[in-house]
């Protein structure tokens, strides 16, 4: 267990490299240095220049840039000048965590409730509802239901807020938005898992003791199928964060996932690179904290750790 | 009947050999079975739809009309799918009545009044068109329409007096087109009567250059489709040589191929793909060289354990023995026989390399303008849709229509290249 465990992390940290390294040689292999603006001053630029080392070799600087990234210096903005990337991070990411964990939890508990449902009601009505459902989720991509959406409820029925303000109910839309591509998957995977699950052996069994089907559903269904769902937790929450770029975009949110869109618009390169850092750092911990989580909940994964295929 | 109506002819045994029916290769089977998949042949022929209009659409417009993606014309902002010629109706001054609340549609072709509580002497006056606003659909022209309050005036009263002064008007001008006034209860609306009638110079409106929407939507298509096909093809040549060679030699060499997808694919592609495109111009090609530099993986994946299936059955061990060269038993045995598995991931590809395109387009990374991809154009349009959803809607549709198309063809060519996965 614990060498599985050195060993996830170990490969989280080798992916943090990675992705470090590269933003680092396309930070170089950029055009100009940040502090080409001819409105400054030539002894100010020399000074700017010192203080991030862009006169020392090309090796020293990442070093440099690496060891302020340990300490969390992620850089200063150009657009907004003085203010570094961190607090930009600091000041806008709650406004996403808000965005996100709701969505996050909307996606998992409504996708799993489907996905049984619909296992459950195999071929009747309430399955192909799920199936539809699934089905627009994955060919419905969010830059067009997170205007259709504000379209209908914001300004045709004119029931919920299409920008996000300071209320509750300004998040109803965005979280719905944001969470309905994780819904279709999660309930498409759901119901296939607990297919394959009701025709086990065990289910049978069960079934012939007597045990009732309420009682068959919670303990024996639910808690098998679950299992792989809880695999994918990770690849959902990268899903939610690269999706909220957009939904931000649509409603508004001003935060991270906004921000994001607007340096890269405003061509900000060290925000940029800064925020990619961050949400890659968030991804890999998510990644490692739910392969870790599954290890424990799951004791058949020791066995066929470093199998292979 | 008797025995000398029959003539024995004996045993033909090249006959018997004889196959009489063609073979039914692997391919022809899977083709006999999707087949008979319903919603997979329906995606199919939507998808074919989608790209012949991608191919002859900015044709037929050219041919017809002139259109191209970049013309723009400014006096044709902005026109819908069906053109009307209702007149705007705007309030211009009232001492008439008081009123609580007052609401009118999306292009002020009929307002209505609520809660109405009539003075006994006053003046209503109402504006008939808008010069400014009517340059796109109509032919410029304003009209006045005024009456007097007098006590003992009714809402009914009022409304007669309206659709008089309107009759009057109609008489002396027909080009007017007439408004009627309606009461109920303690409201009052007012709309302007006019045809309307399909747009026939642009299919699908325009936007808000004036360029028409129809041309766009199909170029578009064409930009989205090259870079799905074009980046699908090189991740699968990328995919199959990465997985092949990894699958094959197996061992450490495998152990490290296969260790270093894992690294790389711990972070969404999406955020390589923000960060390699600020190095490059935006533009078609550094698109398809990012998207394909991204997505191979998937694909390695799946042909690397095809691979690993395949290199210990009987075939593969008799080309060995012949004396077949690794790069023989690769290219000629193994990936022909993992083409099934190669053939759903591609064709799962497409609809999310469209969709990363819309993606990048949306967030500002995508083809510059004045080009189109679908991406670009719903960017576009989500920017009006309030005032005019079919610019939104026109390339919405289309993409979701091809996403699904790809996405339940996939489903269905997993089912007939590989019965075994079938659930």
């Amino acid at each position: 267990m614990l060498k599985y465990i050195l060993r996830r992390t170990f490969y989280a940290v080798i992916t943090l490299l990675v992705i470090t390294t590269l933003t680092f040689v396309l930070m170089k292999a950029l055009p100009g240095d940040p502090f080409n603006d001819p409105k400054l001053k030539p002894d100010v630029r020399q000074a700017l220049r010192q203080k991030y080392a862009l006169d020392r070799p090309v090796l020293q600087q990442y070093g440099i840039y690496m060891s302020n990234l340990a300490h969390g210096d992620l850089g200063t903005s150009l657009k907004f000048p003085g203010r570094s990337v961190s607090t930009i991070i600091k000041d806008s990411f709650p406004k996403s965590y808000a965005l996100g964990w709701r969505a996050m939890l909307l996606a998992t508990t409504l996708g799993l409730f489907f996905g049984l449902i619909a296992a459950l009601n195999h071929e009747k009505w309430i399955d192909y509802i799920v199936i539809f459902i699934a089905i627009v989720g994955v060919a419905v991509p969010n830059i067009v239901m997170g205007p259709f959406l504000s379209y209908i409820f914001g300004v045709k029925l004119g029931l919920l807020p299409v920008t996000v303000d300071k209320t509750s109910s300004s998040l109803i839309l965005p979280v719905i938005t944001l969470s309905l591509g994780t819904i279709a998957f999660v309930s498409r995977m759901m119901r296939t898992t607990t297919l394959e699950i009701n025709g086990q052996d065990y289910i049978l069994t069960a079934k012939s003791k007597g045990i009732s089907k309420l009682q068959i559903v919670f303990k024996h269904i639910i808690r098998n199928a679950i299992m792989p769902v809880i695999t994918i937790l990770g690849p959902l929450f990268a899903a939610i964060i690269t999706g909220s770029i957009v939904v931000e975009k649509v409603f508004a949110v001003a935060g991270l996932g906004e921000y994001f869109v607007n340096t890269i618009l405003s061509q900000d390169y060290p925000m940029i690179m800064g925020i990619t850092i961050f949400y890659a750092v968030l991804i890999i911990a998510s990644m490692l904290f739910v392969d870790i989580a599954y290890s424990f909940i799951d004791p058949r994964i020791k066995s066929s750790i470093g199998g292979g295929d | 009947m008797n025995q000398t109506m029959f003539e024995h002819v004996g045993k033909n045994l090249a006959a018997a050999q004889k196959i009489k029916r063609p073979s039914m290769s692997y391919l022809k089977d899977a083709f006999r079975r999707i087949k008979k998949n319903k919603p997979a042949m329906i995606s199919f022929f939507i998808l074919i739809f989608m790209i012949t209009m991608s191919l002859i659409g900015p044709i037929i417009s050219k041919a017809l009309y002139g259109h191209t993606y970049r013309n723009q014309d400014l006096n044709v902002q902005n026109q819908t799918m069906i053109l009307s010629n209702k007149r705007s109706v705007m309030l211009t001054s009232n001492t008439a009545f008081t009123y609580k609340k007052y609401t009118h549609d999306l292009r002020k072709t009929k307002i209505a009044f609520k809660n109405i509580k009539i003075n006994s002497s006053g003046v209503l006056a109402i504006k008939i068109g808008n010069k400014a606003e009517e340059a796109q659909q109509g032919d410029q022209k304003e009209y006045k329409i005024e009456i007097k309050t007098q006590s003992g005036d009714t809402l009914e009263t009022l409304a007669e007096k309206i659709n008089v002064e309107a009759e009057k008007q109609l008489q002396n001008d027909p080009d007017f087109r007439g408004i009627t006034a309606k009461a109920s209860g303690n409201n009052l609306n007012i709309e302007s009567k006019g045809e309307s009638h399909f747009n026939t110079k642009y299919w699908l409106g325009t936007d808000m250059f004036g360029r028409d929407l129809f041309t766009r939507l199909w170029e578009g298509g064409r930009v989205s489709f090259l870079i799905a096909f074009v980046s699908v093809f090189i991740t699968t040549v990328i995919g199959i040589l990465y997985g092949g060679i990894s699958g094959y030699i197996g061992g450490k060499v495998d152990n490290f191929m296969m260790r270093f997808i894992e690294v790389i694919m711990v972070v969404p592609d999406m955020l390589y793909i923000i960060l390699l495109l600020q190095v490059m111009r935006p533009g078609l090609q550094p698109i398809i060289i990012v998207l394909a530099a991204t997505g191979w993986m998937g694909i390695a994946r799946v042909v690397r354990g095809e691979v690993m299936r395949l290199k210990h059955s009987e075939y593969v061990l008799a080309a060995e023995t012949l004396g077949a060269s690794t790069k023989r038993v690769i290219l000629k045995h193994l990936i022909p026989n993992t083409m099934g598995p190669i053939i759903v991931q591609m064709t799962m590809m497409i609809p999310a390399m469209i969709f990363t395109e819309a993606f990048l387009s949306f967030i500002g990374l995508g083809i510059p303008v004045p080009f189109a991809s679908w991406g670009s154009l719903i960017n576009e349009g989500a920017q009006v849709f309030v005032l005019y959803p079919n610019s939104l809607l026109v390339p919405a549709v289309a993409l979701s229509l091809t996403m699904l198309g790809f996405n339940i063809l996939g489903d269905g060519l997993r089912d007939a290249l590989d019965p075994k996965l079938r659930k």
